[in-house]
C-alpha cells in the first residue's frame, strides 16, 4: 500500500517539471493561489477595515427601532432620502430592557433626519448685523465699542454698494441699458449717495429697511444647504464610538444643546469658495498627480477662481480691501489698482506657480478672510419641515467640527452631522397628545365639510349643492394681541441655548432607534435575536438589525464590493478550470502509450485514475504552496509598508491613507481549498478519460 | 315712424343678429372683468382677516393654523401672522416692496423669500391672501363659456404681463356671468404644465366706510395641487374687520413685537 | 519447473476467428487458428507483416478477446472473465515484452522493474529490492538501476523490459517483435538473454518475429499467414520453408 501510493507519488512529482503542460497547469495554480491569498486577504482587511468604520461611527453593533416603522432603517440615508420610522416613543424605557442582556455594553439614542440651512446673500448678512447693533444701541444706549462696530460695518456695507455699482455698470456695458432696471439702479444711486448715509442715523430702521428690501435682493439669494444630521446623546455617543474624533473647536459640553459639524460637510460646503477650489486642486495635483496643464476639471477650477471673486470682494471692508490690493500687488509686482483684476490675476495659476500661489493665498489674503461662514462657537438656524407639516426652525451653536476616522473622506459619511437630542426633537416636530388635542381642536372650530377631491367641482358648485355664492357677511372685530400674550421669543431662545439638561431629560422622550454595543461583537447574531425576545417581552414591538443592515446602502455596498471581489476570483477560477480541463486532456491523450502499458502490465483503472489524481494533487499542493509562500511574503511587505489610498474610492475601502493589510490562517486555509478543489475538478474528466485508454494502445508504434 | 327711430331699430337689429359673435367679450371688457373683481376685493383703507388654513397630504396628519391677514390696498403692504396652533404663533410673512420676508420668533431671523414660496409649506402662496391685481399682472383671452355646476361662466386664460413677478405665469378662470366672481382658476407653469386648481364656492361683501362701497371677500378656497395629487389646501376666511391698522404695523419691528 | 511430465497446456487455443471491423468493411485478422503451448516451451511465431502475429499475441496476452473461438490462459477461458480479472491475468500470470520497450520515462531503471510488483503488492520493500536487483543482475544492467531510460541504448532498454516482464515470475511472458527495433546483434543478445531465462527459469516465451535468424532460438516455429497457422516445424524446417517460399516468390 505504502508503496502503492510511492510510486503514484513518484509518478507524479517525476511528471511535475518534465512535462510544459503540468508547469502550464502549475502556473495557473500559482498565480490564482497567489490571488486568493493576496486577493482575499486584502478584501477581508478591507471588508475588517471598513466594518470598523461603520460600528465604530455611528451604527454600533446593532440597532433597534420601531418594527411598526414603514420604511428601513437607513443611517447614511438612502436615494429616496430619510427613511419612515415610527418613533420610539420614550426611550428611557427601552434603555433598561436592552441593557439587561448580558452581551449590551452601551445604548446610544439616535435619530437621523435632514433640514436646511438657509441664509441670505452677503448684503442680507451684513445688514442683519448692522441691525442687530441698532437693536442693542435702542435697547442699552449708545458704547463707544458699539458705535465703532456700527461705523465699521456700515463702512462695508457702503463697499457693497459701490461694488454693486460697478458691477451693475459692467453689465449694462455687456448687455444693454434695456436689461438694467431702472428702479434698481435708482435704488443703487441713492444708496451711494452721501444724502442717504447722512440721513441714516436719523432713521436708521427705516434705512435698512430700504437697504434690506431694494438693495440686497439684487445680489442672488444665499444658497440653501441640505443638512442631514443624528440627533444623540452626544455623551454617550462620543464615549461608545471610538471612531469619533473632535477636529477644530470642543464638544458640545455635557447635557446643553448645541452641534458637532461634520469636519467633510465644513470644508466642502461652508468654506470660502476659492479656498475651497485652491485646496481640491491641490488635493488633486498632490494626491492624484493630475497637472493643471491636462486636467479639465482642474482648468475649470482655475477659471473659476479668476471669475469669482465677488464673494472675496464683498467680505473686505475698505481697510482690508486696500491691505489686500498692496500686498497682491507686491506679490503680483503689478500696479494694477483693481483689487478685482488683481485677484483674478493671482488666481490665474499654473503648473508652475500653483504651490507658491497656494501658500501666498494662506499666508497673506486668508487672514483677511473669513475663511468659513461659519467660526466655531456660532449659533446657526436651522430649519426643518417636518413630518407633522409644520416648519420647525432652531438656533444652536456650533462648538466644532468632528470627523470619524477612516471615513474622513467619504461623502456619505461626512454628511452626518451630530446634534443634541433635545434640539433633534424640536425639529422632529412629533405631536405629542396635547398638540394633536389643539389641531383636532382648531379643525372642528373651522366648520368645514370634507369634500373628496374627485367630486370637488359637482359638491361645490353642482345643483344639488345648495351653494350660495354671494352673502353679506356679518361685519365683526377681529381680537389680534391675545393668541400672543405670554409669548416667549427673545428670551426663549436665550434660555434654550444656556441651559443644561438632565441625563435624564435626554433620555426620557423620543428617539427613533437605538445604537447597541456589544462586549462581544462574535455573538451579533445570537444578541439580536435575544434582544428582539427581550423587546417583545417587554411588550415593545422592536426591529433588530445588525450595523451591516442599518447602514443602508453604505452597508450594502461593503457588500456588493466583496461580491464583485468574490465574483472576479469565482470566474477567474472557473478560467482557471476550463484550461487546466483542457491542458489535463492534452497530457492525457500524450500519455496514452504510457497508460496502455501499463494498464497491459497489470495496472487497474482505478491505479490510472488515482495516478492522474493524485498528479494534480501533488500539481496543487506544490505550486499552492508556492503560490501561497510567495502571496504570504507579499502580503508581509505590505503590511509593514502600507498601501496608500491613492484616490478617494480607495480611502473608503481602506477607510483611511493606508491600508495595513494583515494575513489570516484563514486566507491560507481558504486558498488551498479553493485550488484543491479546483485543480480536482478540472481533472475529473480528463481521469476518467485516462481510465478508458486500453492495453492495446501501449502496442501502438508511433514514436 | 321717424327716420330716427328706424335707424336705432335698424342699430339694435343688427346688434341682435350679432349677438352670438359678439358672446366672445371683447378684450376691453375682459380687462374690464378683472377689473371688477380686482376692484370689488380691494379696501380703500386698512384691511384684516382671521384665516383658517388647514393642508392635507398623504400619509401625513392634517396640518392647521390660523392667521391673521393684514393688508394696506393703498401702499402694496401684506402681513400674514400665524397665531394657533402654539407652536405656530408668531410666526409670519411680511411683503415690502417687492420682497416677501418670512420671520419665526423660534430663532428671530428674518429671511427673504420668493413669489413662489409655499406660505407655512401648504400649497398656498402670497397672492391667495393678497389684494387682487389681475388686470395689473395679466393680459386676458376669452376661451368661450362654460358651465361648472349650476353656474355659467366666462372662461378665460390669463398670461402673465413682461417683468410680473406672479408665481404661476398662465392662468384659467372660470367667472361667474352672472355675479363676476371667481369660481374656479387653474395655475399653469411656462411649461404649460397644469400646476393647482383651486375652486373658489362662496364670496362675501361686507360694507367698507373707507370705500363708501362693499368689499368682497372669498369665504373658502379650496386649492389641490396637481403635482403631489394627494396634496390639498384649504383657505377659510372667518371674519373681515377693516378697521384702520396700527400706523407702523407693517414692519419688521411690529412683527418681532408680537412674539417678545 | 522443470517436471517434464506432460503438463496441461499454458495457452489453448481453438477455432479462433477475430474480425476487426473497420468502418463497414470486415478486415478477418485470424481465421480458425488452434494452438496449443505448453509450460517451458520457447515458441516463435513467425509470419509476413499483416500475417496476425500480434492480433494473436493480444489475444493471448488477455488485452484483446477473439470474435469466435476459445482462447484459454493458465486454464481460464479469457472471455468469461471480466475487465478486473483480466487485468489480474495480466499482472500475476502474463510477461509482456513490447516492440518498443515502453518504459515508463519518468521513472528510473530499477522503477521501471518494480512497477509489476507494486501492482502486485505482494512483496514488502526489501523482498521487492532484493527481487528487482536479482532480475537487473540477469539482465546485466545492475549498475544502471538509477539511470532513467532515456540514458539507455535502446538494447539496454530493452533489457530492462525484460526484466519487467519476468520480475514477477510470470508463468508466460509474451513478446511481440522485441527485436524489430534493434539491430541484428543487439537482437541477437536479447534473444539469448530470454532464452536463458527460459530454460533457467522455465518460463514459458511466445514471441513473434520475421526474422529467420531469430527463429533459430525457439523451440518450435508457428508458421502464420493470412490469419491461418501453416504449421508447427523446427527451426530448421522452419528456415527451410521460409528458404523454399522466399524462392517460390
Ligand atoms: N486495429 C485494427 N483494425 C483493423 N485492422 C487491423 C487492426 N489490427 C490489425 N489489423 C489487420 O489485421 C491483420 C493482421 O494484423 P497483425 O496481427 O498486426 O499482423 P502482424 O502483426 O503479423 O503484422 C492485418 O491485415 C491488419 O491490417
Ligand atoms: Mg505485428
Amino acid at each position: 500500500m505504502g508503496g502503492h501510493l510511492r510510486l503514484l507519488m513518484q509518478v507524479a512529482f517525476r511528471n511535475l517539471f518534465t512535462s510544459k503542460i503540468n508547469l502550464l497547469i502549475g502556473g495557473i495554480i500559482f498565480f490564482g493561489t497567489l490571488l486568493v491569498v493576496v486577493g482575499g486577504a486584502l478584501l477581508d482587511s478591507m471588508d475588517d477595515a471598513m466594518s470598523r468604520s461603520i460600528i465604530g461611527s455611528v451604527a454600533g453593533h446593532l440597532q433597534v427601532y420601531s418594527d411598526e416603522s414603514k420604511d428601513n432603517l437607513s443611517l447614511y440615508g438612502d436615494w429616496s432620502g430619510e427613511p419612515d420610522l415610527t418613533v420610539l416613543d420614550d426611550f428611557s424605557r427601552l434603555k433598561p430592557v436592552l441593557e439587561k442582556h448580558p452581551n449590551v455594553k452601551t445604548v446610544v439614542p439616535m435619530g437621523t433626519s435632514g433640514a436646511m440651512i438657509t441664509s441670505g446673500n452677503t448684503v442680507d448678512l451684513t445688514l442683519a448685523r448692522l441691525r442687530d447693533l441698532y437693536k442693542q444701541r435702542a435697547q442699552k444706549g449708545e458704547s463707544p465699542a458699539l458705535r465703532e462696530g456700527i461705523d465699521s460695518v456700515k463702512a462695508h456695507v457702503q463697499q457693497m454698494v459701490a461694488l454693486m455699482e460697478q458691477q451693475k455698470d459692467k453689465s449694462r456695458e455687456l448687455l444693454s441699458d434695456a436689461a438694467v432696471d431702472p428702479q434698481e439702479t435708482e435704488a443703487l444711486a441713492r444708496a451711494r449717495s452721501d444724502a442717504f448715509w447722512n440721513g441714516f442715523e436719523q432713521d436708521p430702521f427705516g434705512s435698512l429697511e430700504f437697504l434690506e428690501n431694494r438693495i440686497a435682493p439684487q445680489l442672488p439669494d444665499g444658497d440653501l444647504l441640505d443638512l442631514r444630521y443624528v440627533g444623540t446623546d452626544l455623551d454617550a455617543f462620543q464615549k461608545s464610538f471610538d471612531r469619533m474624533e473632535i477636529v477644530d473647536g470642543q464638544r458640545v459640553p455635557q447635557g446643553k444643546r448645541g452641534m458637532l459639524m461634520s469636519k467633510f460637510f465644513y470644508e466642502n460646503f461652508l468654506k470660502l469658495k476659492s479656498a475651497l477650489r485652491l485646496d481640491n486642486i491641490k488635493q488633486e495635483r498632490d494626491v492624484n498627480h493630475k497637472l493643471i496643464a491636462e486636467d479639465p476639471q482642474l482648468q475649470r477650477w482655475v477659471k473659476e477662481n479668476q471669475t469669482q471673486t465677488r464673494e472675496i470682494l464683498f467680505q473686505l471692508d475698505p481697510i482690508k480691501a486696500r491691505i489686500a490690493t498692496e500686498r497682491l500687488q507686491k506679490a503680483l509686482g503689478s500696479q494694477e489698482a483693481s483689487l478685482e483684476k488683481l485677484l483674478s490675476a493671482f488666481f490665474t495659476t499654473t503648473d508652475e506657480n500653483f504651490d507658491e500661489r497656494y501658500q501666498r493665498f494662506y499666508q497673506d489674503l486668508a487672514p483677511l478672510l473669513e475663511l468659513y461662514r461659519l467660526r466655531m462657537g456660532d449659533p446657526i438656524t436651522i430649519t426643518a419641515f417636518t413630518r407633522s407639516g409644520y416648519v420647525q426652525s432652531v438656533n444652536m451653536r456650533v462648538y466644532g467640527t468632528y470627523q470619524f476616522k477612516g471615513l474622513e473622506k467619504s461623502a456619505m459619511a461626512g454628511l452626518i452631522n451630530l446634534m443634541d437630542l433635545m434640539s433633534f426633537r424640536d425639529l422632529y416636530g412629533y405631536l405629542t397628545a396635547d398638540r394633536k388635542a389643539e389641531i383636532a381642536d382648531l379643525q372642528k372650530g373651522s366648520g368645514l365639510r370634507e369634500v373628496s377631491r374627485a367630486d370637488a367641482e359637482e359638491s361645490l358648485f353642482g345643483e344639488g349643492s345648495g351653494n350660495t355664492l354671494v352673502a353679506d357677511a356679518t361685519p365683526g372685530l377681529i381680537e389680534d394681541s391675545k393668541p400672543f400674550e405670554g409669548g416667549m421669543g427673545a428670551l426663549r431662545r436665550e434660555d434654550l441655548a444656556a441651559r443644561v439638561y438632565s441625563q435624564d431629560e435626554i433620555e426620557k422622550g423620543v428617539a427613533l432607534s437605538a445604537a447597541v454595543i456589544l462586549k462581544d461583537p462574535e455573538k451579533l447574531q445570537q444578541t439580536l435575536q435575544e434582544l428582539k425576545q427581550a423587546g417583545t417581552d417587554a411588550g415593545m414591538k422592536l426591529r433588530v438589525v445588525s450595523w451591516q443592515t442599518a447602514a443602508g446602502f453604505m452597508g450594502q455596498f461593503v457588500l456588493l464590493a466583496k461580491m464583485v471581489l468574490y465574483f472576479a476570483v469565482f470566474i477567474i477560477f472557473v478560467v482557471a478550470i476550463v484550461i487546466i480541463n483542457n491542458a489535463m486532456m492534452m497530457a492525457t491523450l500524450q500519455r496514452v502509450r504510457e497508460v496502455g502499458t501499463m494498464r497491459a502490465i497489470g495496472a487497474q483503472r482505478s491505479f490510472v485514475l488515482s495516478m492522474v489524481l493524485v498528479e494534480t494533487v501533488v500539481l496543487g499542493l506544490v505550486f499552492g504552496a508556492g503560490g501561497a509562500l510567495l502571496g504570504s511574503g507579499i502580503m508581509a511587505v505590505l503590511n509593514s509598508a502600507g498601501i496608500p489610498a491613492g484616490n478617494e474610492a480607495l480611502y473608503f475601502f481602506f477607510s483611511g491613507p493606508r491600508l495595513h493589510p494583515t494575513l489570516s490562517a484563514g486566507n491560507l486555509l481558504a486558498a488551498f481549498v479553493i485550488v484543491l478543489v479546483v485543480s480536482a475538478i478540472s481533472t475529473l474528466y480528463p481521469a476518467f478519460l485516462a481510465t478508458r485508454v486500453s492495453p492495446l494502445q501501449a502496442m501502438q508504434t508511433d514514436e | 315712424m321717424s327716420l330716427k327711430t328706424l335707424l336705432s331699430a335698424a342699430v339694435l337689429t343688427t346688434a341682435l343678429l350679432s349677438a352670438p359673435a359678439a358672446l366672445a367679450l371683447e378684450p376691453a371688457a375682459m380687462t374690464e372683468l378683472l377689473a371688477t373683481i380686482d376692484d370689488r376685493q380691494r379696501n380703500g383703507g386698512d384691511y384684516k382677516a382671521l384665516v383658517y388654513l388647514e393642508q392635507k397630504e398623504k400619509d401625513k396628519t392634517d396640518n392647521v393654523r390660523e392667521a391673521f391677514v393684514y393688508r394696506r390696498d393703498a401702499d402694496d403692504k401684506l402681513m400674514i401672522l400665524f397665531s394657533k396652533p402654539k407652536t405656530e404663533a408668531g410666526k409670519g410673512y411680511l411683503r415690502l416692496d417687492k420682497n416677501l420676508w418670512s420671520y419665526d420668533p423660534n430663532v428671530g431671523k428674518w429671511e427673504r423669500r420668493t413669489e413662489r414660496e409655499r406660505i407655512a409649506g401648504t400649497d398656498s402662496r402670497r397672492a391667495d391672501f393678497d389684494e387682487s391685481r389681475l388686470a395689473e399682472e395679466f393680459t386676458p383671452s376669452y376661451d368661450g363659456e362654460g358651465k361648472l355646476g349650476k353656474y355659467t361662466a366666462h372662461r378665460m386664460t390669463l398670461k402673465a404681463k413682461d417683468g410680473m413677478d406672479v408665481a404661476y405665469p398662465v392662468v384659467k378662470l372660470w367667472v361667474d356671468k352672472d355675479s363676476s366672481n371667481i369660481l374656479k382658476r387653474e395655475d399653469y407653469a411656462l411649461s404649460g404644465r397644469l400646476m393647482r386648481t383651486a375652486l373658489y364656492p362662496r364670496w362675501k361683501k361686507i360694507f367698507s366706510e373707507s370705500k363708501k362701497a362693499d368689499v368682497w371677500f372669498p369665504e373658502e378656497i379650496r386649492i389641490y395641487d396637481e403635482v403631489e395629487k394627494a396634496n390639498s389646501t384649504i383657505i377659510l376666511i372667518k371674519s373681515v374687520d377693516l378697521r384702520p391698522l396700527e400706523a407702523n404695523l407693517f414692519t419688521k419691528a411690529w412683527l418681532e413685537s408680537k412674539s417678545r | 519447473m522443470n517436471s517434464g511430465v506432460a503438463q496441461s497446456p499454458i495457452v489453448s487455443i481453438s477455432q479462433v476467428t477475430k474480425d476487426y471491423t473497420l468502418g463497414k468493411v470486415v478486415v478477418p485478422a485470424l481465421r480458425g487458428v488452434d494452438l496449443q503451448v505448453h509450460p517451458g516451451e520457447f515458441i516463435s511465431i513467425a509470419g509476413p507483416s499483416g500475417s496476425g502475429k500480434t492480433t494473436l499475441l493480444n489475444l493471448i496476452g488477455c488485452v484483446d478477446t477473439a470474435t469466435a473461438g476459445v482462447v484459454r490462459v493458465a486454464g481460464q477461458d479469457t472471455k468469461q472473465l471480466s475487465e478486473r480479472q483480466l487485468t489480474n491475468l495480466r499482472l500475476h500470470t502474463i510477461g509482456f515484452i513490447f516492440q518498443s520497450f515502453n518504459l515508463v520515462s519518468v521513472l528510473s531503471v530499477f522503477q521501471n522493474v518494480e512497477f509489476p510488483l507494486l501492482l502486485q503488492r505482494k512483496l514488502d520493500k526489501v523482498q521487492r529490492r532484493e527481487r528487482v536487483m536479482q532480475l537487473l543482475e540477469q539482465v546485466g544492467l545492475a549498475h544502471h538501476a538509477k539511470h532513467r531510460p532515456n540514458e539507455l541504448s535502446g538494447g539496454q532498454r530493452q533489457r530492462v523490459a525484460v526484466a519487467r516482464a519476468l520480475v514477477t515470475r510470470p508463468q508466460l511472458v509474451l513478446a511481440d517483435e522485441p527485436t524489430a527495433n534493434l539491430d541484428s546483434v543487439t537482437g541477437q543478445n536479447i534473444i539469448d538473454l530470454m532464452k536463458e531465462l527460459n530454460q533457467k527459469e522455465g518460463t514459458t516465451f511466445i514471441f513473434s518475429t520475421h526474422d529467420a535468424k531469430v527463429m533459430n532460438h525457439a523451440n518450435a516455429v508457428v508458421r502464420l499467414a493470412d490469419g491461418k497457422i501453416l504449421d508447427r516445424l523446427t527451426p530448421a524446417e522452419a528456415t527451410r520453408a521460409m528458404a523454399a517460399g522466399a524462392e517460390a516468390h
